[in-house]
């Protein structure tokens, strides 16, 4: 079936079985920041943003994002030109394995789209959804206000 | 992934999606949220249907009820002002006990009514709240109770190719409510719930309607837990009586997160835990 999507601003026509889970298409697709954790929706790492919500692409399938917008952690910077929230979890040392962090990062954007000043209780509950195994938490929690900060200026 | 599907179809309303639903029988598969439906694996279903295209996604209040459209992602209830001040923010707090942020972003109002998993936490909460369902098939609209819907064999109160298209929450004011969640973590599935709304009058109960989710495959009313409390004050005694009631009227069902008995004992813990915040929050006038 063919599914048209805005992934990251540009259109994509897929060629695609409806029923195919959206992290695979996505993958083969080469958004390879889009993880393969668990693929049961326990863990964030397939974390995506759909219409500017944070979605967990292991739950949806190809054929429901026909005619929207999804946006992965490719979309916001690269190397040379790091988006503030991916430039924050740097600083803050809120990276390990890496992982979870394309995720993490994906949760934070689409939490300071919304409340650009989040206390640490609100950014908790806004990444409750992203599992760190490496980390412990803290940095990242802190790489958010960080970013939180940044974005302000 | 659902291996045959070959096509998706996108009903732009209501009678489109029913009548498409009433055709296709079992080859048809609904997605709304896709939280349960992705991980299908009928190989009988050759036709998906979205039906989150054709509206039913916003909450009104009219007709001294609280429209909730199906198609109402549960991080959009847990976060709506006017349901927060239904019974104490109890329905925003049913809703927001459902796993995580992410998954309340998917997560539908109407797939979690008619999906109606063991752990489904909102349910729990419209039932304590004397809500109605509207279904809507070839042959019309059929306004329900919940209690009804909750209670009635599945097939037979939800016909193939009817939708639950909306729910009705009575937009009453004064009532007490509060809803408990027990689980291993914030975003596991549930243990036990419960949910108590109560009308007082003066200091006496005058109705209240005590709900246990998640220790049966459905939520129930403890009827014998209500009785109890009826024309009474919400004391110490007659909050550890009504719990008690509760638990010696559950009959639990065991699963790999915990025993019938563990169960069983929860549920006295947790409805005690619900009465005791609506004692609170009757003594602080709301």
């Amino acid at each position: 079936m063919e599914i048209h999507v805005t992934i990251n601003g540009k259109q994509h026509l897929w060629q695609e079985p409806p029923g195919e889970i959206l992290l695979n298409v996505l993958r083969k697709h080469g958004f390879n920041s889009v993880k393969f954790g668990c693929g049961e929706g326990e863990c964030g790492a397939c974390s995506i943003l759909l219409d500017g919500k944070s979605v967990r692409a292991c739950l949806l399938v190809a054929g429901q994002v026909h005619g929207r917008e999804i946006v992965t952690a490719e979309g916001l910077g690269t190397v040379d030109d790091p988006h503030p929230i991916q430039q924050a979890f740097v600083d803050s040392g809120a990276v390990q394995c890496g992982f979870c962090t394309p995720g993490m990062v994906l949760s934070t954007k689409a939490l300071l789209d919304k409340e650009p000043e989040p206390d640490r209780a609100r950014i908790k509950q806004a990444l409750d959804g992203n599992l760190c195994r490496c980390t412990g938490y803290v940095k990242i929690i802190d790489a958010v206000e960080k970013a939180a900060e940044r974005m302000k200026r | 992934m659902i291996p045959n599907a070959k096509v998706c179809l996108y009903p732009k309303d209501t009678q489109e999606a029913v009548r498409v639903l009433s055709q296709l029988g079992r080859r048809a598969l609904l997605l709304a949220g896709g939280t349960s439906s992705s991980l299908s694996k009928d190989p009988s279903v050759d036709t998906l249907v979205d039906i989150t295209r054709f509206g039913y996604d916003s909450i009104e209040l009219k007709d001294g009820f609280w429209h909730i459209g199906c198609n109402v992602r549960m991080q959009q209830l847990a976060e709506h002002q006017g349901i927060a001040s239904l019974a104490n923010s109890m329905l925003c707090d049913a809703a927001a006990s459902v796993g995580s942020t992410p998954i309340r972003n998917a997560v539908t109002v109407g797939g979690n009514l008619v999906q109606l998993n063991r752990w489904s936490d909102p349910p729990g909460a419209f039932l304590a709240l004397d809500s109605q369902v509207v279904l809507l098939g070839l042959e019309g609209k059929r306004t329900l109770s919940i209690d009804e819907f909750l209670s009635g064999s599945r097939n037979k109160v939800l016909k193939p190719g009817q939708l639950l298209i909306e729910v009705k929450v009575p937009a009453v004011d004064g009532r007490i409510g509060a809803f408990e969640k027990f689980a291993r973590t914030a975003t596991d599935f549930s243990i036990v719930d419960c949910a108590a709304s109560l009308d007082l009058v003066g200091s006496k109960i005058r109705s209240c309607r005590l709900v246990v989710t998640g220790a049966r495959s459905r939520p129930f009313r403890v009827a014998e837990a209500e009785a109890h409390l009826l024309g009474k004050r919400l004391s110490m005694a007659n909050i550890s009586k009504a719990a008690q009631l509760a638990r010696e009227h559950t009959r639990a069902i065991p699963d790999t997160r915990t025993s019938v008995e563990y169960r069983t004992r929860m549920v006295e813990v947790v409805m005690s835990s619900v009465l005791h915040k609506c004692m609170t929050l009757s003594r602080e006038g709301r």
